[in-house]
């Protein structure tokens, strides 16, 4: 059989310090529920398996509750099994309540209980839904237990961290990493890491299939999984869903000549259009190395869906020559003498020199300018 | 630049074409009276040359001239580097504007605007009012020459090219005066001038919008926190209540309830019955125990009987000899009593006879006393009769002290009066020598004799000479009258006293201090006789105490009678009779003894006979009671009849007894009817409590679930998320707005410093310039420059300076003035001629003074255009230079 495997979809989730480009992340997550429908229907793939965390929060708005289950409402020919996570924990007359309140389309099928659950013929679902945020205890354990009739894949689906494991997983929700082999699982469905990871061969986590932070999964993905038949190894595959891709990288650069180089693998990467990129820049520059490098960060920037530059690390340091492209003499070349000295006063704190550097760069831009102006 | 020509039309009291005629280079001066319009054609040349021919500001609508409807036309020619140029513009109607250059028309309207600022350096603006650079400081209108000089930006760009020209770009004073004005109106964005956030501003409204955040946060956070409270209160609730309406545990209790409720019957019936037979038993005892006492009682009753019997004989025999111990003791006693009342009558006997002997031995006493009360009486009496005596002279002597005092004091005045006579008498001197046979008054003198002539003196020598001297006759009747006025006074005291002569006055009065000395020994006398009433009271006193004693002695001692004992027969009698009373009273007591004894034996006879009788008729009495409950006749039938009863009673208690102990040993433990009881009450209690517990649940449930749904359904967590974020981001920005504004700051900080450091150097040429004007009006002074060509004060050769501000208003005219003559120098020098204008200035000069100033203006003239507009054309003729005229 095959099933697609996700997670984390985390539907609400705010991106506000995008600005106005907030909606437009907030879509690619609903896109992607889409997308899983399209995939699960080329792969005929019957079941989609949301392993927790389906909202980003246990109280949001009617609209943004209803959203998801109209994107699953749109594929009539799969059946979407979800588990609450410990982002939209089940809690009485909390979000899931408020779900099936709202009407729950009749394929989708919530997990409230650790009920087993015939998928078809072939297989059964033995689901761990978590009740509140953190549980300290593994409830995937009564996994070890659920009976089943003979000749059915047994398949795991819960949300959590799998103990003694990388610590990626947002909540100390423990699952122990041999459930799969303990409970004569054949594959184990986990959700709350958002990178794709596998645990051991029966045991993934899906990643989420809208990246939505640095520093984690960088594209959207799901996983297709195929079971033979009991007691037979799946055979696990990614499968593209997010629009946007979140890379994170940090570049070195001591010269001006660096420059060009940064400027080239930024513009290499592909699909600018719809990137976010986290870009830390350590190192040192002169003063008009570091304009210029302003200006060819502002540029990138507009080509870019979205570009964090940190440029905390990258110290000033300027030339002869930027102090004279300043003046030559005369106040403002005393002031940058000043300023030039206490960023590299080494009896200043760290922040007056940070701050002396930005004085810096702020007069040599000025003055530069201003001369613009002038000419 | 120089100005060649002006005329105005339709423009203030100039309403027809009127010109400025005679303007060259050097001094100009325009000298006319008082409104004649010298300020409205220094108005209309700046909004010429500065404002577009299209303004309608305020300035160009005060140019028009009343009541007309022409326009306000000027035209200001003007000649630069060989050029003559003319600008003439059309301002509020048929607004136009002409630049024309050596006669050609060069540009119109807007663009002739500009052309003109462009040939006068200044820069174009369209939005805010033209900075007149140069012109700005060198054009001073009426009422302004007095202040210092606050060059505009225009201006100071101006003057800071000029000396930039001078002391080279090192400085670059120009370049960071710009620079810092750049970054303080950028810091100004954020910050006033104080240091604090501009209200509205990017820092202030960034720190708002994070308090702002930072509340509607944690309202939100506060209530989901609250909503996640009530969500884990409900699945709380829910628990409890699924356990408090679980039909099993209802059914269990039920049940429980039922048996419990069954057991407590029966063991209610049994305890019921134990109960009833316990006290069957208990009342079958006690009729028993009371048959038993009666029986007792019946043979207790008849053995008192017969031994109350007994006792009766006994007390009877006791009771019989009484009466012969009393009749012989009564006997006995009656003897005794007659003893004693003889004995009584022979001491009555004693008693009159010792009586007797009293009296006379009282009066014996009495008589005595009467003996000793007579020698007072007499020695009384007598004291009495020479205390009279005394008196009675006493009386009868009335000189006393103050009548020797009084003849005392006339026989004084006498003898003053005499003396006086004497002293104012004549003094004759006789001498009677040997054989002389001299008699003065009839007395024969020898040898030496002096006389005073009181009254006449007869001095006889022998017998035939007789010489009488006599006194005056006034003065000697005055002395006679005084002498004879002392004579009577005499006589009355004599006469008063019973005296014939002073000398008997003096005898009585001494026979009087005789008597007063007796009567004082009798004082002392009467006091030794101890009198304690008066004299004749004590002397009566004593005549009755004799007569009382007298009387006695008679009633005692009547005439005839038995006389007075002597005291050794009265004591002799009297021990006689003592001796008889002492017989008499021993054998009374014995007699008094005897009839004692016998009262106590008749007593003691009594109380038996009493004794014995109560007894018996006690005994008496309860046999009565005894034999009327149980006759001696009836005794056995009574006591058969008891027994009989007793034993029938013991035989019922003994059943009852056996039933009881059989029932007890079936009934269960006891206290179980009361542990089952508890037990119901407690199971029912348990179910009533479920049951509410359920519905309370029931009711808590409902409730929580419609709060939930209203709290929840708003998307409050996705809020609350939102903001989060948001609130991070304003933190963020307002961390970075903060740190901008601290980079600006040190920013402006440092080219501060460094601009302030150069200051001196910037000031320099501006110094220069100014020192020969300085030395044409203050010589050897200094003026103190500060930033920005500011005027700090003037150094007079002193050791300090004085504050521009504290210096005369005249003398403040004048250096402002100098100021901007050194700076038109200055800027004239570097090549940008811009004429210099003032507009009725001096005004607070005085004459030495403003001759001063007419040397430094006309230092200025020598190399630039100076205009001088005024209406003291006595005071400014000194001043040279071309005489212009508006015509």
């Amino acid at each position: 059989m095959r099933i697609i495997h996700t997670a984390d979809w985390q539907i609400g989730k705010p991106f506000r310090n995008f600005g106005e480009k907030e909606s437009v992340l907030r879509q690619a997550r609903l896109r992607a529920i889409e997308n899983i429908g399209r995939l699960a229907a080329t792969e005929a793939a019957r079941h989609v398996l949301v392993a927790g965390d389906l909202y980003d929060n246990e109280a949001p708005s009617n609209k943004t509750l209803l959203e998801p289950l109209e994107r699953m409402r749109g594929f009539p020919g799969v059946d979407w099994h979800v588990i609450p996570g410990n982002h939209d924990c089940h809690r009485g007359q909390g979000i899931w309540d408020r779900v099936r309140k709202a009407g729950l389309p009749a394929n989708v099928h919530l997990h409230l209980d650790p009920t087993p659950f015939e998928l078809g013929p072939e297989a059964i679902l033995l689901p761990a839904p978590l009740r509140r945020k953190s549980e300290v205890t593994d409830l995937t354990e009564w996994m070890d237990q659920a009976a089943a009739a003979p000749g059915l894949i047994r398949i795991g689906l819960a949300h959590g961290s799998i103990t003694g494991f990388e610590s990626g997983g947002e909540a100390n929700n423990p699952i122990a990493p041999d459930r799969a082999k303990r409970a004569g699982l054949d594959y184990l469905a986990l959700g709350d890491w958002h990178r794709t990871m596998q645990v051991n061969p029966s045991t993934w986590y899906s990643g989420t299939p809208e990246a939505d932070r640095f520093n984690s999964q960088e594209l959207g993905q799901v996983l297709l999984v195929e079971i033979a038949g009991p007691g037979a190894t799946p055979i696990v595959s990614t499968r593209p869903t997010g629009t946007y891709r979140w890379i994170t990288f940090t570049e070195e650069i001591t010269d001006a000549a660096d420059l060009d180089g940064l400027e080239q693998r930024l513009r290499n990467l592909p699909n600018l259009s719809g990137l976010l990129a986290r870009l830390q820049v350590k190192g040192t520059l002169d003063l008009t190395a570091r304009a210029d490098l302003s200006q060819r960060l502002a540029q990138i920037e507009a080509a870019m869906f979205w570009l964090d530059s940190d440029l905390s690390d990258l110290h000033v340091r300027p030339t002869l020559a930027d102090l004279e492209q300043i003046d030559f003499g005369g106040v403002l070349r005393e002031a940058a003498d000043m300023l030039k000295a206490e960023a590299e006063n080494p009896a200043a704190s760290p922040v007056e020199r940070r701050r002396a550097e930005e004085a810096l760069v702020q007069l040599f831009v000025m003055t530069r300018d201003s001369k613009a102006q002038a000419a | 630049m120089k100005l060649t020509h002006v005329s105005v039309e339709g423009c203030g009291k100039f309403g027809t074409l009127t010109r400025i005629e005679g303007l060259g280079p050097g001094v100009n001066i325009l000298s006319a009276r008082n409104e004649a319009g010298k300020s409205t054609l220094f108005r209309a040349i700046r909004a010429c040359l500065f404002e577009r021919h299209s303004s309608t500001n305020k300035d160009i609508s005060a140019l028009a001239t009343d009541g007309l409807s022409l326009p306000v036309t000027i035209t200001v020619g003007f000649e630069k580097e060989g050029h003559h140029y003319q600008i003439r513009k059309s301002f509020l109607k048929s607004k136009a504007a002409s630049l024309s250059c050596d006669g050609v028309e060069m540009a119109r309207n807007a663009e002739a605007d500009e052309e003109v600022w462009k040939l006068l350096g200044i820069e174009a603006r369209s939005s805010r009012a033209l900075d007149g650079a140069a012109y700005g400081i060198l054009w001073v209108e009426q009422g302004r020459s007095f202040e210092v000089p606050e060059p505009s930006e225009g201006a100071k760009s101006v003057l800071n090219a000029v000396i930039q020209q001078e002391v080279g770009v090192l400085v670059g004073g120009e370049r960071a005066r710009l620079f810092l004005n750049g970054v303080k109106e950028d810091l100004a964005r954020y910050l006033t001038d104080s240091g604090r956030p501009r209200v509205n501003g990017p820092l202030d409204a960034a720190a708002k919008e994070t308090a702002r955040l930072t509340g509607e946060r944690l309202d939100v956070e506060a209530r989901l926190a609250t909503l996640n409270g009530k969500i884990d209160e409900l699945a709380r609730l829910r628990a409890d209540y699924k356990a408090a309406s679980d039909p099993e545990t209802m059914r269990t209790l039920r049940d429980e309830l039922k048996d419990a409720q069954r057991r407590l019957t029966e063991a209610e019936k049994s305890d019921a019955e134990l109960t009833r037979l316990a006290g069957d038993e208990r009342q079958a005892h006690e009729r028993a125990e009371a048959q038993r006492e009666r029986l007792d009682a019946l043979k207790a009753r008849a053995a008192a009987i017969d031994e109350q019997r007994l006792r009766l004989k006994e007390l009877g025999a006791r009771l019989a000899p009484l009466n012969e111990q009393e009749q012989a003791a009564t006997k006995a006693l009656q003897v005794a009593a007659a003893q004693k009342a003889g004995l009584d009558r022979e001491a009555e006997t004693l008693d009159s006879r010792e009586s007797e002997l009293q009296r006379l031995a009282a009066l014996g006493v009495k008589l005595e006393q009467r003996g000793k009360l007579s020698q007072r009486l007499m020695l009384l009496e007598d004291f009495g009769r020479r205390a009279a005596g005394n008196d009675a002279a006493l009386k009868a002597a009335s000189v006393d002290e103050a009548a020797l005092k009084a003849l005392d004091a006339i026989e004084n005045e006498e003898r003053q009066i005499r003396a006086g006579m004497e002293a104012g008498a004549a003094r004759v001197a006789i001498e009677a020598r040997h054989g002389a046979d001299v008699a003065v008054n009839g007395t024969a003198i020898s040898g030496n004799a002096m006389r005073s002539v009181t009254e006449p003196l007869t001095i006889a020598v022998g017998t035939e000479v007789a010489i009488t001297i006599s006194p005056p006759p006034a003065t000697l009747d005055t002395a006679m009258k005084q002498l004879a006025q002392q004579r009577e006074k005499l006589q009355a005291l004599l006469s008063r006293h019973g005296a014939t002569s002073a000398a008997e006055l003096r005898q009585l009065r001494t026979e009087r201090l005789h008597l007063e000395e007796q009567a004082r020994d009798l004082r002392a006398e009467r006091t030794a006789l101890l009198l304690k009433e008066s004299l004749a009271t004590e002397i009566a006193g004593l005549q009755a105490a004799i007569g009382e004693i007298d009387a006695e002695q008679r009633r005692v001692l009547p005439e005839g009678g038995v006389p007075l004992l002597a005291p050794e027969e009265f004591e002799r009698q009297r021990e006689e009779i003592t001796e008889s009373r002492n017989a008499l009273r021993a054998t009374r007591a014995a007699a008094e003894a005897q009839i004692t004894a016998h009262q106590a034996t008749l007593t003691s006879l009594a109380t038996t006979r009493g004794t014995l009788g109560g007894q018996i008729a006690a005994i008496h009495a309860q046999l009565d009671g005894d034999l009327a409950v149980l006759p001696d006749d009836g005794r056995e039938a009574m006591t058969a009849e008891c027994a009989n009863e007793l034993s029938t009673r013991q035989t019922a208690h003994r059943i009852t007894a056996a039933a009881l102990a059989e029932k007890q040993a079936q009934a269960p433990a006891e206290g179980e009817a009361d542990r089952l009881k508890a037990r119901v009450e407690r199971l029912s209690s348990a179910i009533d409590e479920q049951q509410k517990k359920a519905a309370r649940l029931r009711e808590g449930i409902a409730r929580l679930e419609g709060e939930v749904q209203i709290s929840g359904g708003d998307g409050l967590g996705e809020h609350a998320a939102t903001l989060k974020l948001q609130h991070e981001m304003a933190l963020a920005e307002e961390e970075r707005l903060g740190e901008r504004v601290e980079v600006l700051k040190l920013l402006r900080d440092t080219v501060d410093r460094c601009y302030a450091r150069r200051q001196e150097e910037l000031n320099a040429p501006l110094r220069r310039h100014l020192k020969p004007f300085l030395n044409d009006v203050f010589p050897q002074a200094e003026i103190e420059l500060g930033e920005s060509f500011a005027v700090a004060g003037l150094n007079r050769s002193g050791p300090g300076s004085e504050l521009f501000g504290r210096l005369s208003l005249g003398t403040q005219e004048q250096v402002a003035v100098l100021v901007r003559l050194a700076m038109g120098a200055m800027i004239c020098e570097r090549g940008t001629d811009v004429p210099i204008i003032l507009d009725d200035a001096l005004v607070f000069s005085d004459d030495e003074r403003i001759e001063q100033m007419f040397d430094a203006i006309n230092r200025a003239g020598r190399n630039q255009q100076v205009i001088v507009l005024t209406c003291r054309s006595r005071s400014f003729a000194s001043l040279g230079g071309k005489q212009l005229q508006i015509i």
